[in-house]
């Protein structure tokens, strides 16, 4: 790994990583023709950033400044008895409460039980003078939820102050913002990329045979024949059955192209029961019948 | 070209049938473009005349390859295809290979073998 040869692979690697995460998909780290687990490594970085150059950022892609979660900070200051003395501004919005709502209150009413004795052995009994652990709080609505935080004993009063990161509530969010996030996370297939992916692969692998009706895919793909279709389309800006049609018929021109096969063989090969039924849909789709196709 | 023609060559494979199996070899410093797995495809079903295969095919030949040829590979090149066996060296052909199994899936059964027997073992039950 120490060999200069190897610390130049490695630093194209580098280069290559920070290409992708600034959205260049098109750059190669030059291969050596040496087979070791580096070069392995290469070619796969290669491999990966040509099936995203081609296959989802086709059209480019922008790095927006923008995280799906945010998060924020509060620090509240407990006296020595564990009770809430002063905060942050805002500090008490990741619990859903007002500002002033969490002063004068015991820490013990906004964390769990098993929270509450965790810290109470490591800052009461034990004297911890600074520590990092989690925390389960309860919100106003009695969810409970677990956040990372930081404690530090002050000095004079025996006191402790704990900072708490938590992820940004929505009602930090503007309303016209939220109703976005609210709206994208509806319209937005994404979630469905991995089913439709997997109804492209079963079409693809079964070109042989007649498209199952749509509610049978959708059973079969979990999900129902409104959402599978309209997914689908977003996707592929076609019919299921469009694509399903354009794809066999493709293949059967490939094959006429390349076997010596005959038409009515082709044409079973490729879910069509009927010749004339194939030898239409083929005129249709090419602008030329089957018996045009010669092998060469 | 027909199945009479026990070898065949082009300029980036040779295709040979022993035992019922198809062996394609490519040929070294091979690219695995989309013109290389094009003629490779188009002459293997040619020298297939219609028949049914299961195929060993010894990639250590390959250098590099491409996503077009790959796909075209999976897809296409999977036509009269029982079951493939991949034949490749230990590191860089296996993560190459492994990767076009694994992400452009071919559409017969396809294993990867860095043992000759072990590949012509998985093909005996496709054997008629």
């Amino acid at each position: 790994m120490d060999l200069p040869k190897n610390k130049e692979r490695i630093v194209h690697m580098h280069q290559m990583l920070f290409e992708m995460a600034r959205g260049n998909f098109k750059q190669r780290i030059p291969l050596t023709a040496v087979d070791d687990e580096l070069e392995t490594l290469i070619v796969l970085i290669n491999m990966v950033a040509e099936e995203m150059d081609e296959s989802i950022f086709r059209d480019g892609y922008l790095n927006v400044h923008q995280s799906l979660s945010t998060t924020m900070q509060t620090t509240l200051m407990l006296d020595a008895e564990c009770i809430i003395i002063d905060s942050t501004i805002d500090s008490g919005s990741f619990l859903g409460y007002g500002s002033s709502e969490l002063l004068h209150q015991p820490l013990a009413r906004f964390i769990t039980q098993d929270s509450w004795d965790q810290f109470k052995n490591r800052f009461v009994n034990f004297g911890d003078k600074r520590n990092v652990l989690s925390l389960a709080f309860i919100d106003l609505e009695q969810i409970s939820f677990t956040v990372s935080c930081t404690a530090q004993r002050l000095s004079s009063s025996g006191g402790t102050v704990l900072n708490i990161i938590s992820p940004l509530p929505e009602i930090a969010y503007s309303t016209t913002d939220a109703e976005n996030i609210i709206y994208k996370s509806k319209k937005s297939p994404a979630a469905n990329a991995f089913l439709i992916q997997k109804l492209y692969d079963y079409i693809l692998a079964h070109l042989s045979e007649p498209l199952p009706p749509i509610y049978v895919l959708a059973s079969k793909f979990g999900t129902n024949e409104f959402k599978l279709k309209e997914d689908f389309r977003h996707f592929f800006k076609m019919s299921i059955h469009k694509f399903y049609n354009e794809e066999r018929l493709k293949r059967a021109y490939f094959m006429l192209q390349t076997t010596t096969l005959s038409f009515k063989a082709v044409a079973q090969m490729n879910g069509y029961i009927n010749y004339t039924n194939f030898c239409k849909a083929f005129k249709k789709e090419f602008g030329f019948s089957p018996s045009s196709v010669k092998m060469p | 070209m027909i199945a009479a023609h026990r070898f065949y060559d082009n300029k980036y494979a040779h295709f040979a049938v022993q035992d019922g199996i198809l062996f394609i070899t490519y040929k070294s410093n091979t690219t695995l473009n989309l013109a290389v797995a094009k003629l490779v495809v188009t002459d293997r079903i040619r020298f297939q005349n219609n028949t049914n295969f299961a195929v060993l095919c010894d990639l250590r030949g390959i250098v590099n390859s491409d996503k077009a040829g790959r796909d075209f590979l999976a897809h296409s090149g999977s036509l009269l295809l029982k079951a493939v066996a991949l034949l490749v060296d230990e590191k860089v052909l296996l993560g190459m290979s492994t990767f076009y199994v694994e992400v452009s899936k071919p559409l017969v059964p396809t294993e990867i073998f860095t043992n000759e027997i072990s590949a012509i073992t998985y093909l005996q039950p496709f054997l008629e």
